[in-house]
């Protein structure tokens, strides 16, 4: 065999195992999935199943309660990511200094994502925060109190559980931190000089050298903030169970109901396909902005 | 333009010190040289100039006015830095725009003034491509470009040449000359290239571990050096040295070393005669440059010595020849006809002129 | 021309400037860091009230009598130390998985060549996008049909099949930094590849290969939806969802369940902290690699 036959050999063997689940646990669910969509799939009597063609998507247009639940998981989206984008880049930008003790800062501000593991969705963090949001026992209210303003009933009121739960989420914030402080220190720090030098102030120095060169980590951290938000389940299913009535009721909780407490997967297969058009929209609108106002060394094309 | 007077800088981080009592004026319209070997502190200087640094103790003074304690934006100095410092993000043409723009310039004005500099700079063709897409020398032209196009007071520069490559080096030396006697402009030029202080400096402040040792014309500095360092630090290849002790005997300067004994009337060799200048100790040190060596011919008696040739480097134009004097070296040239073999044993001459002598503990030139 | 003198540190422009910035810096610090820390704290001193102090109003910040046994108490309240086995299982086992898997494919993409690579690396950044949402039905099903339902089998099965596409990703942009000539002499030594990818790559890349062995299994321990729907047995379960648990049955004590959660987080805080310094010494170990042996 030509060492180039060899190389190819080995090359199919070691992708067998990707390729074994890629067909199994991608590739398949996602058809599987297609086509449940168009079926009433019956779990619990499978010949039964009956092909409804576009019937669960017209469904889903007419469906208040999902109107209602992507309103709340969008309200949630308005709320957590700029909030999210905003921290992170100043206590990186604060974090970054060279001063005593910022290690120990950075340490203490990316504890949270430690704890919680990178997507916030762990289910200690929830119970931590709900036992928080307590309105009468909880930290929130004593802290509240102890400074004078009113206490509030937080993931109790249906005007403030999704504030709330986006509050939430922004403990996390050291995850989006990191990627900045990667990016800041990748600075050059002549360029900086540089623009002193010209005659540029500090806001003028951030707003046209500092925030373009690090618009990249930018980007990554929207387009990921922007996909997990969409895609909370834990938070809501542990802290509010969509509750109170259905004012957090998120999509993905709706979702989970759908196939494991109604047991209509086909709806519910309807339903991921309609969320996952929805991320890839927004997904593809965001790249599509970032042509403009992302900055990549060594790209070629301009402004 | 502006004049530019530096007294008494000094600056230290932590406990050791970058810059020790430098004193400096500049006047207006003139290109001083600030030249030393890396870690001399030249740098330092600039940024206490530019502000980039806070000096310890001393003062600033630009155009008669004193800036030390301003920040950088107010002090209307410029600066082309060694790594040329160019908004990544930002076409050249905005590039050379950003200073006029932070100071709040009319955009009509910012684009004459643009189109004037790109022009003279000739950098026309570029103005719409991105740093990344520039080549070395087009890149330093930008930077050159955004600090003239803000007329300062005081153009600083932090060896701009040094990421060239040799024959673009050789090219731009000359045309930053020549922009310079047609701007007029106020610039402080570091570099550790000595090559380049000889021929772009009106004037050369010799830097050598945070301390001026020595200002003065090209000629001054390379012809009567104040003491070894500044000796060192100029010509090529280096100049020679060789440790000797020193006898007078009537009127001559007697000097010996192993293997080496050489006589010079005392004054053709600038010897003090008189109390002042006299070396500190029974030793001396004997600089001469390679141009001054002669290598076989006629020779004045008592001022030649034997010497083995170690190795003959090729210039082109000329030879370089290495020589072993006992444990000595001595570097000389010679035309490209006369072709010395490793090995040959020579006799070298010293011209009584192109000596110099340094006090062997001080360093410094004996007066004379 | 008067003496020199040193304008007054403190009225130097930057020296002031930095000053004021060295203020803010510290102030938003601070505050950010307390953020963080404070809930921690907070549970730290719930777990330690007792009974009859959790619903004090107002609520203590330290509580004054410590109940420290409380610690032991949740631990006995739900099967605690099951389901850190159940957790450590699925997360150990499968966060191996996916390193060594992961690193296979990785390896492939970053260093053989064969016809259809592109694609397949296509198709692994198009995976990374896929929200999960779109494949859980479906996959729910396909597990059900294969009789793993109730088992482990869908939550450390597919690591060893591709062990995640980000991974992948990763990974493949990590060995592509190493340099190619290591390969190249151990080819010419007469290496198969699978010798070069053991001996050659994987030593190099123990920070690459700790950081997402580590990521992946923080994620596999705080997973919560994938043992949610695939166990059904109350023995079986992870810790989050064992900890879920415990809120139906003791609504009312947060003690033992703000206990119970500290215990849950500690093993991730710890993974963290030795991951860190295995991935120090790592990065300090690097460029010593080991042809022979």
């Amino acid at each position: 065999m030509t060492l180039r036959g060899r190389e190819r050999g080995v090359a199919y063997l070691f992708l067998s195992p990707w390729a074994l689940g890629f067909l199994a646990f991608t590739a398949g669910p996602m058809v599987v999935s297609l086509v449940l969509s168009f079926t009433d799939y019956q779990v619990l009597d499978p010949g039964s199943t009956t092909w409804v063609g576009t019937g669960n998507y017209r469904r889903a247009l007419d469906d208040p309660v999902l109107a209602h639940s992507l309103r709340v998981t969008l309200l949630y989206a308005a709320l957590a990511v700029p909030a999210d984008l905003v921290l992170g880049l100043v206590l990186a930008l604060v974090l970054n200094a060279r001063a005593r003790g910022m290690a120990l800062f950075r340490t203490a501000v990316f504890l949270p994502v430690m704890i919680a593991g990178a997507a916030g969705g762990s289910v200690a963090v929830a119970l931590l925060w709900l036992w928080i949001f307590q309105p009468r026992f909880g930290l929130l209210n004593h802290l509240l109190s102890l400074v004078g303003l009113p206490p509030q009933l937080w993931v109790y009121s249906t005007r403030l559980v999704v504030p709330s739960l986006a509050l939430m989420s922004l403990w996390g914030v050291g995850r989006s931190m990191l990627i900045y402080l990667a990016a800041l220190q990748r600075l050059p720090t002549d360029v900086l000089w540089a623009a002193q030098l010209d005659g540029a102030g500090p806001w003028r120095r951030f707003a046209r050298v500092t925030l373009p060169l690090i618009s990249p980590a930018l980007f990554f951290n929207l387009v990921l903030d922007l996909i997990y938000a969409l895609q909370t389940f834990t938070q809501a299913y542990v802290v509010t169970d969509g509750g109170p009535g259905d004012s957090s009721l998120f999509y993905m909780l709706y979702l989970y109901r759908n196939a494991f407490t109604y047991f209509d997967m086909g709806y519910a297969s309807a339903l991921a396909w309609l969320l996952f058009a929805l991320t890839l929209a927004l997904t593809v609108l965001v790249f599509r902005s970032a042509r403009s106002w992302v900055f990549y060394e060594g790209s070629p094309a301009g402004r | 333009m502006a004049d530019v007077s530096l007294r008494q800088l000094e600056k230290r981080y932590g406990s050791t010190p970058a810059v020790s009592g430098v004193d400096l004026d500049v006047a207006d319209g003139e290109l001083v040289v600030l030249l030393g070997a890396s870690g001399s502190g030249k740098s330092t200087v600039l940024k206490l100039i530019a502000g980039i640094e806070v000096p310890d103790a001393g003062e600033v003074w630009v155009d008669g006015r004193r800036v030390d304690h301003l920040l950088p934006r107010h002090r209307d100095v410029a600066m082309v830095f060694q790594s040329y410092a160019l908004y990544p993000q930002m076409t050249v043409a905005r590039n050379l725009g950003f200073p006029l723009a932070s100071a709040g310039v009319a955009r009509d004005e910012i684009r004459t003034r643009v189109a004037e500099v790109a022009s003279l700079l000739e950098l026309d063709g570029l103005l719409g491509r991105r740093p990344a897409q520039l080549s070395g020398g087009q890149q330093q032209r930008v930077a050159l470009g955004r600090a003239i196009v803000r007329r300062p007071k005081l153009f600083l520069m932090d060896e701009p040449l040094s990421n060239l490559d040799a024959r673009l080096r050789a090219k731009t030396r000359l045309e930053l000359r020549r922009l310079h006697d047609r701007l007029g402009a106020t610039t402080l030029y570091v570099t550790h290239d000595q090559v380049e202080a000889l021929t772009m400096g009106e004037r050369i402040a010799v830097l050598h571990e945070g301390v001026v040792h020595q200002v003065g014309t090209p000629e001054a500095v390379y012809d009567r050096p104040a003491d070894k360092v500044v000796a060192e630090l100029l010509g090529s290849p280096a100049m020679n040295f060789l440790a000797m002790s020193w006898a007078e005997d009537g009127a001559d300067l007697v000097l010996t070393a192993p293997v080496i004994d050489l006589r010079f009337p005392a004054a053709a060799v600038g010897w003090p005669g008189g109390g002042a200048g006299r070396p500190s100790g029974p030793d001396v040190l004997l600089g001469i440059r390679a141009e001054h060596l002669r290598l076989g011919g006629v020779l004045p008696p008592g001022q030649t010595v034997q010497a083995v040739v170690d190795r003959v480097e090729l210039l082109g134009s000329e030879r370089v020849v290495h020589l072993a004097v006992g444990p000595a070296t001595l570097a000389l040239r010679v035309p490209v006809a006369v072709r010395p073999q490793a090995g040959e044993t020579v006799q070298v001459g010293f011209d009584a002129p192109g000596v110099r002598l340094f006090d062997a503990l001080t360093g410094q030139t004996l007066a004379g | 021309m008067t003496a020199p003198t040193a304008v007054a540190p403190r009225h130097h422009q930057l020296a002031v400037a930095r000053r004021w910035r060295l203020a803010v810096v510290y102030g938003v610090a601070l505050s950010g860091s307390l953020f963080a820390v404070v809930p921690v704290l907070w549970m730290l001193s719930t777990a330690l009230k007792a009974d009859d102090v959790v619903f004090s109003v107002p609520p203590q910040l330290v509580p004054t009598d410590p109940a420290w046994s409380n610690f032991r108490t949740a631990t006995e309240l739900i099967p605690f130390w099951r389901y850190t086995a159940n957790s450590a299982l699925v997360a150990g086992v499968g966060a191996v998985g996916t390193v060594l898997s992961a690193a296979l494919v990785a390896y492939a993409l970053a260093r053989l060549r064969a016809p259809g690579m592109r694609v397949v690396l296509a198709l692994v950044l198009a995976t990374i996008m896929l929200p999960q949402q779109v494949l859980l039905v479906s996959q729910f099903l396909i597990f059900k049909e294969l009789g793993w339902y109730g088992t482990y089998l869908p939550l450390i099965v597919p690591s060893f099949l591709g062990g995640g596409a980000f991974n992948i990703f990763l990974l493949r942009q990590f060995f592509l930094t190493l340099p190619p000539e290591l390969d190249q002499a151990a080819l010419v030594d007469g290496a198969s590849h699978l010798r070069i990818f053991w001996r050659v790559i994987l030593p190099q890349s123990v920070p690459a290969l700790l950081a997402v062995g580590l990521l992946d299994f923080t994620s596999k321990w705080n997973d919560f939806l994938g043992p949610l729907i695939y166990l059904n047995r109350t023995e079986d379960y992870t810790l989050p969802l064992g900890l879920a648990s415990f809120q139906d049955l003791y609504n009312t004590s947060w003690n033992y369940l703000m206990a119970g959660t500290l215990l849950a987080l500690v093993p991730c805080v710890v993974v963290f902290a030795l991951g860190q310094r295995l991935l120090a010494r790592g990065f300090a170990g690097r460029g010593a690699p080991g042809l022979t042996s």
